[in-house]
C-alpha cells in the first residue's frame, strides 16, 4: 500500500485573526503520517507564506499521470470560507489575493480522476460565509492536476470541522493549542472505541486500524466533549462523508502506554476520554439536514418504500417545517399549456425565456406578494395555449429585490419554486394535471413529494450523501415514475451519485431524464464524468448555467468556459442551494438573456 | 522449466502451432547470438487468443473513419479519447510533425485539433503508418483499436487474461510477453504473482509506456518484484516508443531497459525482431540459472 499525504497549516491569512494551532497542527500531522508510511509533503507558514501554487506542486509530486499511489490525504488546518456553496482554504495571501485559496468541491471533482483509488480531504477550517465583499471575490483554485486519460473515478472521502457556514474552533487542549477536530481525529486512533476497530493482515502482518466509515459518530462526540472544555456556549457540528470502502483507512490504532498511578497534586487538563454516547450538541441547522438525510436512509432500507413508509418517518418541528415548506402547493396543480412555475416568497418582476426558441414565451401572470399569494409565470407558444412534448428552455425570474434566479422550464412539468432570505431554496417539477405524466404521478404522489422535500433539506444542508451501493439502488429505483425521472429528485440523486463515485448511476439518471424531457439538465450533464461536450450527447441543454450553486465550483476543473456574462456574474451568486445571483449580477444575466447572449 | 509466450495482436486466423514454432525459433536464434547453450529442459506454453479478440472486434463495432464521416464524431466517446491521446503521445514521441499530419488531411478539412476533428486524429494514425509501420498487416489504427478492447472491457480482458492464466503451472516459470501480450502479462501478473514461481519477466515491443493505456491499469508496479523485469525496444518501434522508465511507468523495483535492439522486421515491431536479439536471448538464459 503506497501513501502520500499533503498536509497544510496556515496560522495568518490577510488580514484575518491570526490562528494559533494551524501550523503546529500540520507539523504534528505531518509527523504521524510520516511514522504511518506516508511520504508527507507539508506547508506551512511558520517559515514564509503558503501559496497555491505551492500546494498545487505538492500535490502534483503525488498526482501523476501514471498513479503511483494507492491513498492520498490532503489536510489543511487555517482559515475557511464558505462561498458559492463551497469551502475555500485560504492560503497566505487571500483574501486581497482571490486565487490564493483553494476550492475544495473543485478540488475533490478532479481528485476523482486522480487515478489514486481512495482521497481522503481532511479540512479543519472555518465554514463561514464572508462578510466583505472582498470574501465574495476569492474562488481559489482546484490544486489537482486534470488528466484526461484517467477514466476511472476515485473515491473520495472528506472530513470537515463543521457544517457549512459555520465556525471551527481552536483552543486550550491539555494545555496546549490546538485544531479541535483535528485533536479528536488524532485521538480516534489513540483511544478507540472497541466497535471501532477492525483488525487487518498488512504485509503479513495483523494490525489494528480504525476505518474511515467508523470515525464519524467518534468524532462528534470527541468534538463536543472538547468544545465543552474550549468553550461550552458554543458548538461544533462536523460534516463527514465517507464513500470508501470498509478497508480503507488513515492510520493504525497506536494506544499510548498505560498511564502511571495518579500522584498527587492538581490532575492535569486532557482530552479525557470521549465523551459518553448521548445527543450531540449539535447546531439545529445542521440537525436538520441531518435529521431529513437520516430519514431518507430509512427510507431507501425500506423493502417496499410507500405512502406508509413516507407516513412514519416523522421529525422534530424544526426539521417537519423545512420538509413542510419544500412541499410542492396541491392548489397549483396545472396551466393551460401544462408547463410554468409558481413561485413562493419572492415578488416576481419580470419571466424572460431564453431566445433558444423563439417560439416559445414565458408569461408573469401574477407577480404574488412574497408570502401566501404566489407568483404564477406560464411558459406556452406565442401562437398557441401549449408547449410542444419534450421542450424545455432556460428561464430567468427577476424578483422585487433585483435578484434573479434562472431555471429549466419543462414541457408538462410545473416548477414549485420557494425563495428565502438566502435566495431559491427549493424546487420542485410535478406534471400538470392535465399531461399524460400526472396519472402516473398521483399514484405515488405523496410519497415522492414527501421524498423530494426530504431530500431537498438534506440536500441544502449538505447532508445528503449515499453509503452504500445498495443505497444508490433504492434510490435509482425511487425516483422512476413509470417511464420517467422526476426531475428535482433525478437531479439530487446525480449529485448523490456523483458524489459517490458512480459514474454508471449518473449516466443512468442522464439518459433516462433526457428521453423523458427532451433535454439535459445543465447539472446532470455536467455531472457526466468530463463529458460535457460530445457528439453522442444530442440533447439541448437547460438552462444556461448550473441550477445548483455548487455546481458552479466544477466549471473550471471541468474545463467548460462560460459566457462572459456568466463569468461575470458568479461573483454575485447567494448562499443558496439553487442558482441565485444577487441583484449587481441579476441584472447583468437578464440584459444578456434579453439580448440574445444566454440562451 | 516453462517458458510461457504471450502474443500480441493482429493474429487472427493463424495456427497455435505455428505461432509458437515461430517464437521458439526466434528465441533459439538468440540464443545462439548470444552464444548460450539452449536449455535441454525447457517446455514452453503458448496461449493463443487471436481468434477470440478478433471476434471481440467484430462485436465491438467500434467507429472506423468511414461510420465516422458519416455520422460525425461522438459514437463511442472513450474510444476516441483513447485514439486521440495515444495518437497524440505517438506523434509527439514517434517525431511526426504536425506538417506531415496536415498532409494527410483531406484536401479543404478543417485544421482544428480536438476531440471533435476525428479527421485529425485518424491523419495522425495515416502519417505514424506512412513512416513507421509500412506492414500491411498492422496499422497503428488497428493495434490501438484491440488495445482499446483489452483495457476498456473488462469482459474482453477477462476472456484473454483466462487463456493465459490456464496455462499457469506451479512449475519456474518466465514469462515473456509481446506487444498487448505484454499488457496481458502484467494484468495476469499482477493478479496472480502470489500463485507462480516467476523466474523473470521479459516484455518486448511493450506499449506500456503509452500514457493512454497505463492510465487504465491502476495504480502501477513492478508485477515481477522481487525477480527482474527486462524492457526490450528499438527506439524505432512506434508500439514501444517510451521506456519503461520513472518517468513513463514509474515502479519499484525499477524495470531493466534495453533500447538497443534492432528489430529487422518492416515495422520494427514484429516478435522475429526481438527474439532473436542477444540481450533477449541472454536475460531469458539468465532467468533460466
Amino acid at each position: 500500500m503506497k501513501k502520500a499525504a499533503v498536509v497544510i497549516g496556515v496560522n495568518k491569512t490577510g488580514g484575518l485573526v491570526p490562528l494559533a494551532s494551524a501550523a503546529a497542527e500540520a507539523d504534528r500531522v505531518a509527523d504521524w503520517l510520516a511514522a504511518e508510511g506516508f511520504k508527507v509533503k507539508k506547508l506551512t507558514d511558520a517559515k514564509g507564506a503558503v501559496t497555491s501554487a505551492a500546494v498545487a506542486k505538492a500535490v502534483a509530486a503525488f498526482v501523476t499521470p501514471v498513479p503511483r499511489f494507492h491513498l492520498l490525504v490532503v489536510y489543511f488546518s487555517g482559515h475557511g470560507y464558505w462561498q458559492a456553496r463551497s469551502d475555500l482554504w485560504l492560503l497566505s495571501g487571500a483574501p486581497s489575493k482571490p486565487q490564493e485559496a483553494i476550492n475544495l468541491r473543485a478540488a475533490i471533482d478532479l481528485a476523482r480522476y486522480s487515478g489514486i483509488p481512495n482521497v481522503v480531504f481532511i479540512s479543519d477550517a472555518c465554514r463561514s460565509i464572508p462578510n466583505a465583499r472582498g470574501g465574495a471575490y476569492v474562488d481559489g483554485i482546484p490544486a489537482f492536476p486534470n488528466y484526461d486519460d484517467i477514466v476511472s473515478e476515485s473515491k473520495i472521502d472528506a472530513i470537515k470541522a463543521t457544517s457549512e457556514a459555520r465556525p471551527a474552533y481552536e483552543g486550550d487542549i491539555g494545555g496546549t493549542q490546538r485544531s479541535v477536530l483535528t485533536a479528536a481525529l488524532m485521538s480516534a486512533y489513540e483511544e478507540p472505541e472497541p466497535k471501532m476497530v477492525v483488525q487487518l493482515v498488512e504485509d503479513g502482518r495483523q494490525i489494528e486500524v480504525v476505518p474511515n466509515r467508523r470515525l464519524e459518530d467518534f468524532l462528534q462526540r470527541k468534538v463536543d466533549a472538547l468544545m465543552a472544555r474550549v468553550d461550552p456556549s458554543a458548538t461544533q457540528t462536523i460534516s463527514v462523508n465517507v464513500p470508501s470502502a470498509e478497508e480503507v483507512y488513515i492510520a493504525q490504532v497506536r494506544r499510548p502506554p498505560a498511564a502511571p498511578p495518579p500522584t498527587r497534586g492538581p490532575a492535569p487538563i486532557g482530552p479525557g476520554p470521549p465523551a459518553p454516547p448521548g445527543p450531540a450538541r449539535t447546531s439545529p441547522i445542521a440537525d436538520a439536514g441531518r435529521a431529513a438525510a437520516a430519514a431518507v436512509h430509512s427510507a431507501l432500507s425500506e423493502r417496499n418504500f410507500a405512502p406508509r413508509a413516507a407516513a412514519v418517518l416523522s421529525f422534530d418541528v424544526r426539521t417537519e417545517r423545512s420538509v413542510a415548506r419544500r412541499m410542492p402547493d396541491p392548489k397549483h396543480d396545472h396551466f393551460e399549456s401544462q408547463t410554468g412555475f409558481f413561485v413562493r416568497g419572492a415578488i416576481v418582476h419580470e419571466a424572460v425565456a431564453s431566445s433558444f426558441r423563439r417560439d416559445l414565451v414565458a408569461e408573469r401572470l401574477e407577480a404574488g406578494d412574497g408570502a401566501d399569494r404566489q407568483a404564477i409565470v406560464r411558459l406556452r407558444l406565442s401562437a398557441a395555449m401549449e408547449v410542444p412534448e419534450k421542450s424545455a428552455i432556460s428561464v430567468t425570474l427577476r424578483f422585487a429585490d433585483g435578484r434573479c434566479a434562472v431555471l429549466a422550464a419543462l414541457a408538462g412539468y410545473i416548477g414549485h419554486a420557494t425563495v428565502k432570505a438566502d435566495g431559491l431554496t427549493n424546487v420542485s417539477y410535478v406534471p400538470s394535471t392535465n399531461h399524460g405524466r400526472w396519472q402516473d404521478y398521483v399514484q405515488r404522489q405523496g410519497e415522492l413529494d414527501r421524498l423530494r422535500a426530504m431530500v431537498a433539506v438534506a440536500a441544502d444542508r449538505d447532508a445528503f450523501h449515499l453509503r452504500s451501493e445498495r443505497e444508490a439502488q433504492a434510490l435509482a429505483e425511487h425516483i422512476r415514475v413509470v417511464k420517467s425521472i422526476d426531475p428535482a429528485l433525478g437531479l439530487y440523486a446525480a449529485q448523490a451519485f456523483a458524489q459517490a463515485g458512480n459514474d454508471t448511476q449518473v449516466a443512468l439518471v442522464r439518459a433516462a431524464m433526457a428521453d423523458d424531457i427532451g433535454a439535459d439538465l445543465f447539472d446532470v450533464r455536467l455531472l457526466l464524468g468530463r463529458r460535457f461536450r460530445g457528439g453522442d450527447l444530442r440533447y439541448p441543454v437547460v438552462p444556461f448555467c448550473p441550477m445548483l450553486t455548487q455546481n458552479w465550483n466544477l466549471l473550471v476543473g471541468r474545463g467548460i468556459p462560460l459566457p462572459g456574462p456568466l463569468e461575470e456574474a458568479r461573483r454575485g451568486l447567494c448562499d443558496s442551494l439553487w442558482t441565485t445571483f444577487d441583484a449587481e449580477a441579476g441584472t447583468i444575466v437578464l440584459d444578456a438573456v434579453k439580448r440574445g447572449a444566454l440562451r | 522449466m516453462r517458458i510461457l509466450m504471450v502474443h500480441g495482436i493482429a493474429q487472427g486466423g493463424r495456427k497455435e502451432a505455428e505461432l509458437k514454432q515461430i517464437w521458439v525459433e526466434t528465441l533459439q536464434e538468440g540464443f545462439g547470438e548470444a552464444v548460450k547453450p539452449w536449455p535441454k529442459k525447457v517446455e514452453f506454453d503458448f496461449p493463443y487468443y487471436g481468434d477470440m479478440l478478433d471476434d471481440f472486434v467484430a462485436q465491438a463495432n467500434l467507429p472506423s473513419p468511414a461510420t465516422v464521416r458519416a455520422k460525425g464524431a461522438g459514437q463511442n466517446l472513450d474510444f476516441e479519447r483513447f485514439m486521440q491521446s495515444a495518437l497524440d503521445q505517438l506523434q509527439a514521441e514517434g517525431g511526426i510533425s504536425e506538417a506531415e499530419v496536415r498532409d494527410e488531411m483531406p484536401e479543404g478539412a478543417s485544421q482544428e485539433k480536438g476531440i471533435q476533428n476525428w479527421g485529425w486524429v485518424q491523419a495522425i494514425a495515416r502519417a505514424i503508418d506512412n513512416r513507421l509501420t509500412p506492414a500491411s498487416n498492422f496499422t497503428i489504427e488497428l493495434f490501438l483499436r484491440e488495445v482499446f478492447l483489452y483495457i476498456a472491457r473488462r469482459d474482453v480482458a477477462d476472456a484473454i487474461n483466462a487463456k493465459v492464466v490456464e496455462k499457469l503451472t506451479a512449475e519456474p516459470t518466465i514469462v515473456i510477453g509481446h506487444s498487448l501480450g505484454s499488457v496481458v502479462c502484467y494484468n495476469v501478473l499482477k493478479a496472480q504473482r502470489s500463485r507462480l514461481d516467476l523466474r523473470g519477466f521479459i516484455t518486448v515491443g511493450c506499449p506500456l509506456g503509452l500514457r493512454a493505456i497505463s492510465t487504465k491499469l491502476g495504480v502501477v508496479s513492478n508485477v515481477a518484484d522481487p525477480k527482474r523485469w527486462f524492457n526490450a525496444y528499438d527506439d524505432a518501434d512506434i508500439v514501444a516508443l517510451n521506456p519503461l522508465d520513472n518517468r513513463w511507468f514509474p515502479v519499484q523495483p525499477k524495470i531493466t531497459n534495453h533500447g538497443k535492439v534492432h528489430n529487422n522486421t518492416e515495422n520494427r515491431h514484429g516478435i522475429i525482431g526481438y527474439l532473436n536479439d542477444a540481450k533477449v536471448a541472454a536475460q531469458v538464459a539468465a532467468a533460466m540459472e
